[in-house]
């Protein structure tokens, strides 16, 4: 079960999670990036890792837990930000990203990133993401894709592969399902990365990189729901089909990262990424009076 | 088929009582009513006791806007017709629209008249035969003291004794030749100057205006032949009426005193009809056209016109030569002659 | 009703480009700077400019105005078509001014002069003809009609001078001579041909004026309060009527360090102006009825999740997309109780353009003092209506003194929801030190956890609505206005409609009914104490509201047990003195 809620105040798993962790994670100093309260996902979900590689990475780039806020949507994704060791705003279904660049814009010096799943980001929000990326506002939007919707217990997601079966699709997915890549491409982010769950180590490089981006960085992360979903997205299936990025691929070239997007192969690292502006040095040449168009 | 559309110029009795039997007539036909006056339908003859105070402006209506809502009648107030193409059937307003009629009545009354001897210093004259002038005269009569009245048709007298009434000192400067529309005779000079003494006035008779010099706001003086200099603060020019044909002048119609119509009121324009006080009316047993003024007069032609005009024949016949009726009021003619 | 004088209601209409507004601008400053009160409240058409007409509606009063005026003293046709269609307006001592030189005959029935009821007076001015003459063209026959205004209202002409200078002030200077011109053309003309028949009468008279006064909309007063307020982030999207906030401070915010986003759609822009409350920044947005549909989810996680922010409504006409450019006041539900659950939160409804300054200020503190989002109800009507204003109007409060109160830091853990007496839990904000904490839209416990315990929701549920008993204890504005004592009728109006209400308020109690209004500013949470007082005060009562239920007369009936009246329109129009009073008058004889 994905969110089982006890109705009890005292609920162990808010509280003293801690306790559970070994000494050698304790020693590691990412624990300065979780909160007392353990999650509350299924034995053995993809976000446990992924959650694993992001303090990681923020411990790595020693961000100050004072200006850290976590945003996230309504989903299994949602619920990450009570257990990062910081300032959360689990928010409304599909609304990470309007509330995330609205703490950005009004606080530049704070580390925010948003959280949310495929059905939140490119079903429900969808309509956020091209002008979050659009106005460049540097804040890490990481998307935690598993193509299942999990805490409603199974039904279809915009990623659910053509045919597959679900809750709500019995006799098969009977639409295509979205590139979320490609889209973020074609939308023009300055900042596209994937990678895997089960890479928890790969994954904090590419998080170090996204948030130390200066614009909007796009992090998609493959997920294994490994409750509603033993067919698609799954680690047996996925650790094998993921590639290093080709040597010799120039991050700074959209069509390449686009060739790449669509060749039906996972590529694990960052697709695409330039240097432009992000929103607020724009908005700063605006306070100054001075055209924006350099 | 367009719609028929009566137009009526002439806001006064004749030109409302053609509306009314044109509207019981038809009641599918546009029917307009256009006047250069801003007033509603209103008694001419309540005037000289509207100036004076007796009575106010509301008892003058006679008809408000409520009345031509209900009948369908589109009034047009304070507008002017300034030309007529009779052949395209086209009146030409001055405020530059367009109205076009497939049937036009003209009923616009008469105009002060202005006898030439007295053209060189006429806009020192205060007439009074609309509203307006009425209203204006009524302003100022406040600060008058002293009045002149030259003239001699019935209105003059007619105020001159309502302005005594109120306590102005009004000089009647007697002009034989102002007498309009019959002349005068000695008989009748006697007897009017008698009564115009009994109510106050003084009288000036045998003299003439011979200048009238603005010499301030409200002050006049008059020079007559006599070599008389008399101050006033208005001078008063009551000279009669003539038909209001001006703007028809050079549209084809035959103008002479009034318009020429024949006896069922039609001009040689099969669609152009005059009645009242600017219609001069052809009487087949006399051979001769006649004009007539007043009050019912206007209503009875205004009543023939439409009936013709709605298509059923109607002939005026001329009223008693004896009685002459005279803004509402009857006046026996055995003292005046007709102007021939 | 019996206008005085020097009370004259004045419309420009002509084709868009003819410069009706501009005009009645010039107009509205002129009259200020001579010591005038002006109300002016333009009509746009609900047709794409360029076709459509174009109106400009100002009153000029020596009176402090409280509605534009249901009729029309002075109507100045600068397109006749489109002015034939105003005439239905016109008062009983109506002027129409018109051109009398026309380039060609109007054809029959296009012509306004040829509408002129029977007791209005017209009068005929060439007005393209002075135009041309000033300008080589026709386009300054709006500044032409000015010159004629001033001439036959008896206003003076150097104050129009002044306020033409100022319109122009960044154009060459010929522009502005030409114009100027053209005022004195249009000025000369009519005092040399026109023989003035109606009473319509400002005396030349100037009222000396020391008043620091300056002509404001609805909208300017909030963009200008958002200015002074400090505003750190308006997000918003386009809408009408409410635009206007967003273009003002696009251009004002940036340079006090602020940040303008225009959003892809009002449930992001709701989504910012709630990020950036919670990162303890003050943010607003100004939307209509549709976009107050989007932003309820929002709004009500802002409730839940306790999170300051500011929502302006300007109300238009609805269901749906409604009618765009008329006014309405049928927001009060969606407003108070729009989204799921039991989500209290302020709600205020300014009256009059300086109280759209004021309210949207102190909503600012309201937000930040109970932490909630705070919704004000503005309107079509109240944002596009220009007045003046006494600056030191808008230095004045008389609602209350809301003082936020900050959590001071400690020992974790940090309570973010902590029950307190008042409701209020002080207050940590994201960037402080260890005071670390996730809010969210679940029900959750005091730290802030998610808990779906029935005895905890009683708890939460009861402490968000104890915020709102705190605030009508806190709110000092009482809301009542007129005679104190018994009354025959006793009006309950709220937003745009209250000045027609007051109007309406003097015009009775001059007949010898015995008037008197409950205005309450803060439209929920109810201050049910005062409205009880009031309500024991009154034979009638009567809630006056432009909507067609009589939305917040159902609100505040379940408060008392007095049957209320209602008095609701839904023509889209604002709601008339005149109408009022007939009502009441028809309903006492």
């Amino acid at each position: 079960m994905t969110n089982q809620r006890s109705d009890d105040n005292n609920n162990p798993l808010l509280n003293s999670g801690i306790e559970y962790f070994s000494d050698e994670v304790k020693r590691s100093g990412i624990m300065n990036y979780r909160s007392t309260a353990l999650p509350t996902w299924c034995p053995g979900c993809g976000y446990y890792g992924i959650t694993h590689g992001l303090a990681n990475a923020l411990k790595n780039l020693h961000v100050n837990n004072n200006n850290l806020v976590i945003v996230s949507g309504i989903g299994c994704a949602g619920r990450y930000p009570f257990f990062v060791k910081g300032y959360g705003l689990h928010g409304i279904h599909g609304r990470a990203l309007p509330i995330a660049s609205g703490i950005k814009m009004v606080r530049p010096e704070f580390t925010v990133l948003a959280i949310g799943g495929d059905g939140d980001g490119l079903g429900i929000g969808g309509g956020h993401l091209p002008h979050a990326i659009r106005r460049n506002i540097d804040i890490t939007y990481i998307l935690f894709d598993n193509a299942i919707y999990g805490l409603t217990k199974g039904q279809a997601s915009p990623t659910t592969p053509f045919g597959q079966y679900t809750k709500t699709t019995p006799y098969g997915n009977p639409e295509k399902p979205l590139n979320p890549i490609l889209i973020g491409l074609a939308y023009g982010a300055s900042f596209v990365a994937q990678g895997f769950a089960g890479f928890p180590q790969d994954l904090t490089i590419v998080f170090q990189e996204a948030i130390q981006h200066k614009g909007f960085s796009f992090v998609v992360v493959t997920t294994p729901c490994v409750t509603f979903d033993h067919a698609n997205i799954t680690y047996q299936r996925f650790r094998n089909i993921w590639k290093k990025i080709p040597e010799d691929h120039d991050k700074q070239n959209l069509a390449n990262a686009m060739a790449l997007a669509q060749d039906g192969n996972y590529y694990n690292g960052i697709l695409f990424q330039d240097h432009r502006n992000a929103w607020h040095d724009v908005q700063q040449s605006i306070r100054k009076n001075t055209s924006i168009t350099k | 088929m367009t719609q028929k559309h009566f137009v009526i110029i002439g806001n006064g009795a004749a030109g409302n009582r053609a509306a009314d039997v044109l509207r019981e007539g038809d009641s599918h036909a546009k029917i307009t009513i256009i006047s250069d006056e801003f007033f509603h339908f209103y008694y001419r003859h309540r005037l000289k006791d509207f100036i004076v105070g007796n009575i106010d402006e509301t008892s003058l209506t006679v008809r408000s806007s409520e009345y031509y809502h209900d009948k369908h009648i589109r009034l047009r107030l304070g507008q002017q017709v300034i030309k007529i193409d009779l052949n395209s059937q086209l009146l030409y307003l001055k405020h530059m629209e367009l109205v076009r009629y497939t049937h036009l009545l003209l009923c616009t009354g008469g105009k002060p008249r202005m006898p030439e001897i007295h053209y060189r210093y006429r806009e020192h004259f205060t007439s009074m035969i609309t509203l307006d002038d009425a209203k204006h005269m009524k302003q100022q009569l406040p600060a008058v003291k002293r009045m002149i009245v030259v003239g001699g048709d019935l209105i003059s007298v007619q105020i001159t004794k309502r302005l005594l009434n109120a306590g102005i000192e009004v000089v009647f400067l007697v002009d034989r030749d102002a007498f309009w529309p019959l002349t005068f005779s000695d008989v009748i000079e006697k007897d009017f100057n008698r009564a115009l003494r009994r109510a106050g006035a003084k009288i000036i008779s045998d003299d003439a205006i011979v200048n009238i010099e603005k010499l301030g706001h409200m002050a006049y003086q008059v020079r007559t032949r006599s070599g008389e200099n008399l101050e006033c603060n208005l001078v008063g020019g009551f000279f009669g009426l003539v038909p209001q044909v001006d703007f028809l002048v050079g549209s084809g119609l035959d103008i002479d005193r009034g318009i020429l119509v024949d006896e069922h009121l039609k001009t040689h324009f099969d669609n152009v009809y005059a009645a009242g006080d600017c219609a001069q009316v052809y009487n087949p047993q006399l051979s001769n056209y006649w004009v007539s003024i007043g009050w019912g007069n206007a209503v009875k032609l205004g009543e023939i016109a439409a009936h013709n005009m709605l298509g059923s024949p109607d002939t005026a016949i001329r009223p008693p030569i004896n009685v002459l009726d005279y803004e509402g009021i009857e006046v026996k003619t055995e003292w005046w002659q007709e102007v021939s | 009703m019996i206008q005085a004088a020097d009370d004259i209601v004045i419309k420009i209409c002509g084709s868009a480009g003819d410069g009706s507004i501009s005009a009645v601008e010039i107009l509205n400053r002129a009259a200020a700077l001579m010591g005038y009160h002006i109300m002016n409240f333009d009509a746009y058409p609900a047709e794409i400019r360029g076709f459509g007409k174009s109106v400009g509606h100002t009153r000029i009063s020596r009176s402090v105005l409280l509605t534009t005026g249901k009729y029309t003293d002075c109507l100045v046709a600068l397109d006749d078509v489109h002015a034939i269609t105003e005439l239905s307006t016109m008062s009983k001592r109506g002027v129409l001014i018109y051109d009398s030189k026309p380039p060609q005959y109007h054809q029959e029935d296009q012509a306004v002069a040829g509408f002129i009821e029977p007791g209005m007076i017209g009068y005929g001015i060439p007005l393209r003809e002075l135009s041309t003459i000033a300008v080589r063209s026709s386009r300054s026959r709006n500044i032409v009609a000015l010159g004629v205004l001033a001439a036959l209202l008896h206003l003076q002409a150097e104050y129009f001078e002044t306020a033409i200078r100022k319109r122009f002030s960044a154009k060459p200077e010929t522009v502005i001579d030409n114009n100027i011109n053209a005022f004195r053309l249009g000025f000369d003309y009519t005092l040399q041909n026109v023989n003035k028949y109606d009473e319509l009468d400002f005396q030349h008279h100037v009222y000396s004026s020391n008043r620091d006064s300056i002509i404001m909309s609805g909208n300017e007063a909030a963009a200008r309060a958002c200015l002074d307020a400090d505003l750190r982030l308006y997000a918003g999207y386009p809408i009408t009527p409410a635009t206007r906030i967003m273009e003002i401070l696009a251009k004002e915010l940036p340079l006090k360090g602020g940040f303008v986003v225009q959003t892809e759609d009002e449930i992001s822009a709701a989504g910012h102006v709630v990020g950036a409350g919670f990162a303890g920044a003050r943010s607003l947005t100004a939307t209509s009825g549709p976009g107050i549909c989007l932003m309820s989810e929002m709004i009500n996680l802002a409730v839940m999740a306790e999170i300051p922010s500011v929502f302006i409504d300007s109300q238009r006409g609805g269901p749906s997309t409604g009618l765009p450019t008329k006014t309405e006041q049928s927001d009060f539900n969606i407003a108070a109780f729009g989204g799921s659950g039991d989500s209290p939160r302020p709600v205020l409804a300014p009256t009059s353009v300086p109280e759209c300054y004021l309210l949207t200020r102190i909503a600012f503190d309201l937000a930040e003092c109970y932490q909630t989002p705070v919704i004000i109800l503005m309107d079509f009507f109240l944002s596009n209506r220009f007045e003046d204003i006494d600056l030191n109007q808008l230095n004045s409060n008389v609602f209350g003194r809301f003082t936020p109160q900050t959590a001071p830091l400690k020992d974790q853990p940090y309570l973010r929801f902590e029950v307190t007496d008042t409701g209020i839990s002080p207050r940590a904000i994201p960037g402080m030190e260890n005071m670390f904490h996730t809010v969210t839209g679940l029900e959750h416990d005091e730290r802030g956890f998610p808990n779906y315990g029935k005895a905890n929701h009683l708890k939460m549920t009861a402490k968000r609505h104890k915020k709102m008993e705190t605030l009508v204890r806190d709110w000092q504005e009482t809301g009542t206005f007129g005679p104190e004592g018994q009354l025959d009728v006793g009006f309950i109006s709220w937003g745009s409609s209250v000045g027609a209400v007051m109007e309406a308020i003097s015009l009775l109690n001059d007949q010898n009914i015995h008037s008197g209004g409950f205005f309450p500013r803060l439209l929920s949470p109810l201050q049910t104490s005062h409205l009880e007082v009031f309500s024991r005060r009154c034979k009638r009562i009567i809630v006056v509201e432009m909507n067609y239920t009589g939305q917040y007369a159902n609100y505040l009936q379940v408060a008392i047990s007095k049957r209320m009246e209602r008095f609701t329109r839904v023509d889209a129009e604002p709601i008339s003195s005149e109408d009022i009073v007939n009502w009441i008058i028809k309903d006492e004889s």
